[in-house]
């Protein structure tokens, strides 16, 4: 076998891979798409990966019948309060974490850290009785503060490292050029940390959009549902529409999909580099 | 434009002292270089003076006001920092313009002095471009065009040449000199190299451990150092220093080291001979004898540098080693035995505790 053939099959053999993990991602996604068109194929064996009867009664039924115009409303919402509240806190907690060095700042730094390692679970029945406590039980504002709890640890931690890599003299000759403080940040160093803040907003917003757990548990009355609770509402004591269900997936998963490819552009410079040269 | 002072400035981290008592006046139009080896305050003080960081006593007066209390943005000083500190994000029009921008200044008006600083700097062609595709030496000349721009009452650098090439640093050491020289502004300039030191100042402070040594006119402290540490820091190649002590003999003092090397000084070269514990020579300030004279070193050869126009020797007797600058050629090889002389009148003297003695 001659190099260049060995070099051949290493590539077909790295490419076959490379399609086999695609497979693996994105069949769900394909089987959910199929699923909403064609409600029979679901549980049949062999499984048909093409639909023969496509029909959109499924979407047009979810439209109709449920209230997915107010899910719809209710998830964008909470997403983008989500996005708001954490980024907002993210940009100048991380900003303080990185540039201000007191005693307990790495203290601190960590016990974030470690506060992102409690699982959802092990806070929710506290949170709840906060939230019935503080009026904030059953509102989508609430549930947006719950989320943006659960993300902020991560986002102040991934702020950090960007302002860490953002010169300090490029913020100082701001301050000598006429800035304040609060200026150089917003005018200088914010702009430069621009990868990390669109990773924040988008990590803030998605979390927002499909969170399930504390939506169950923090929202109570049907006009508040988001479109993760909305979702269960298709399986029913006798019956799941299994159809209807993965029709409402697939228009639940499109905004966030149309989202990240908007911003995958930021993300992948975001998430592999971020480094500033001064 | 405006004088500086430092009054009684010492700055702290912690429990450690970064700058002591250190009182310079500088006066208007004056360039003042701070140098000294890393870790020596300089920085920090050059920092202080900016009011990026705030002196734990002592007070600072730019143009006779104290600006303690005044924030970087309000001192009218200018600064170019090391790595240039451009702003990644803007075209170099908008780094040069930002100064102006934030003092409200109309966008007319901004357009046109950057114009007028991009031509004095050379920079005309660039004014669209971003950072990071400028060269290192023009991304310098760019950190100084956001400078000058505003015309402030002080320049600050802090070792603004010390990322270039060396030949690019000896010509933007002139260009930032002749700039100085004609906007006459009072400039304060930090440097660990005392070559820039020199041919740039026109005062010098030279620093160690958060101290000032001494401060001069560059060829008052080249010529009159105030002890070993600024002898030897000053110039080079560094000034040579031989430990012993002056004894007199029948024909008048002589100077003896540890390892037995003798040489006959001039009649009162020290008024107290008891006083002297070392001498320095200069590398430039030392020339051959043709004989075994009173005045020589007799030497061994370890190393021979030919620059070109000159020629440096180093060579050894016992622990005392002597580097001598030569005019011209020779061909000498290590090993050889060699007569040094000192130039007469060149001779520093230094007592126990490093001080300086003056004759």
């Amino acid at each position: 076998m001659s190099p260049r053939t060995g070099t051949i099959l290493i590539s077909a053999a790295l490419f076959a891979l490379t399609l086999g993990c695609a497979g693996i991602v994105f069949f769900p996604y394909y089987w959910m798409i199929v699923s909403s068109l064609e409600a029979a194929s679901l549980f049949e064996w062999p499984p048909r990966l093409v639909p023969s009867n496509v029909t959109m009664d499924a979407y047009v039924k979810i439209f109709t019948e449920r209230d997915v115009f107010t899910w719809f409303k209710n998830t964008a919402f909470v997403a983008s309060a989500t996005s708001i509240f954490c980024t907002l806190v993210a940009i100048n907690g991380g900003y303080a974490l990185s540039r201000f060095r007191t005693g307990g700042t790495t203290a601190f730094s960590i016990f974030i850290l470690f506060s992102q390692l409690l699982p959802a679970t092990l806070i929710v029945v506290p949170l709840y009785v906060i939230f019935r406590q503080t009026g904030l039980y059953n509102s989508l504002i609430g549930l947006a503060i719950a989320d943006a709890a659960f993300v902020l640890p991560l986002a102040t931690w991934l702020m950090k490292g960007f302002f860490d890599r953002i010169p300090v003299e490029v913020e100082e000759q701001a301050m000598v050029d006429g800035c304040t403080r609060v200026g150089a940040f917003y005018r200088i160093v914010l702009p430069l940390a621009l990868p990390g803040l669109v990773v924040v907003v988008a990590m803030s917003f998605i979390t927002g959009w499909d969170e399930f757990f504390l939506a169950r548990t923090l929202i109570s009355s049907q006009s508040n549902w988001v479109f993760s609770v909305g979702l269960t509402s298709f399986e029913t004591q006798y019956a799941i529409a299994w159809d209807e269900m993965m029709a409402a997936a697939v228009v639940f998963a499109l905004p966030a999909v149309f989202f990240f490819l908007f911003v995958q552009r930021y993300l992948v410079s975001g998430l592999t580099s971020g480094a500033v040269k001064g | 434009m405006a004088s500086v002072e430092f009054m009684e400035v010492a700055k702290s981290f912690g429990n450690v002292e970064a700058v002591t008592d250190i009182n310079i006046a500088i006066d208007d139009g004056e360039f003042a270089v701070l140098v000294g080896p890393s870790g020596c305050g300089k920085s920090t003080l050059l920092r202080i003076l900016a009011g990026l960081e705030r002196a734990t006593r002592g007070s600072i007066m730019v143009g006779g006001k104290v600006v303690d209390d005044l924030p970087p943005k309000d001192r009218d000083v200018a600064m170019v920092f090391q790595n240039y500190a451009l702003y990644p994000q803007k075209t170099v029009a908008a780094n040069m313009g930002f100064p102006l921008k934030m003092r409200g200044t109309d966008r007319k008006e901004i357009e046109r002095r950057v114009q007028e600083t991009a031509k004095i700097l050379g920079l005309e062609d660039l004014l669209k471009r971003y950072p990071k595709q400028l060269s290192g030496g023009q991304r310098q000349r760019v950190a100084m065009g956001r400078a000058i721009i505003r015309n402030p009452s002080v320049f600050l650098f802090d070792e603004p040449l010390s990322n270039l090439d060396a030949k690019l640093r000896v010509r933007m050491r002139a260009e930032i000199k002749e700039i100085q020289q004609r906007l006459k502004t009072t400039t304060v300039y930090v440097t660990h190299d005392q070559v820039e030191a020199i041919t740039m100042s026109d005062k010098i402070v030279v620093m160690r451990s958060g101290r000032v040594e001494q401060v001069g006119g560059p060829l008052d402290v080249f010529d009159r150092p105030a002890n070993r540490f600024v002898a030897g820091f000053i110039g080079s190649p560094a000034m040579n220093f031989l430990d012993g002590k002056i004894i007199s003999s029948g024909t008048g003092p002589e100077f003896v080291t540890e390892s037995g090397l003798t040489c006959r000084l001039p009649e009162g070269c020290v008024r107290d001979l008891s006083q002297c514990a070392s001498i320095g020579i200069r590398p430039e300030h030392i020339d051959l004898a043709d004989e075994d004279v009173a005045n020589a070193f007799n030497l061994r050869i370890s190393v021979v540098e030919p620059t070109g126009a000159d020629t440096m020797i180093i060579a050894r007797s016992g622990t005392d080693e002597l580097s001598a600058l030569i005019k011209g050629r020779h061909a000498f090889d290590p090993g050889d035995s060699i007569l040094l002389k000192p130039l007469p009148g060149m001779l520093h003297y230094f007592a126990q505790d490093g001080t300086a003695i003056h004759v």
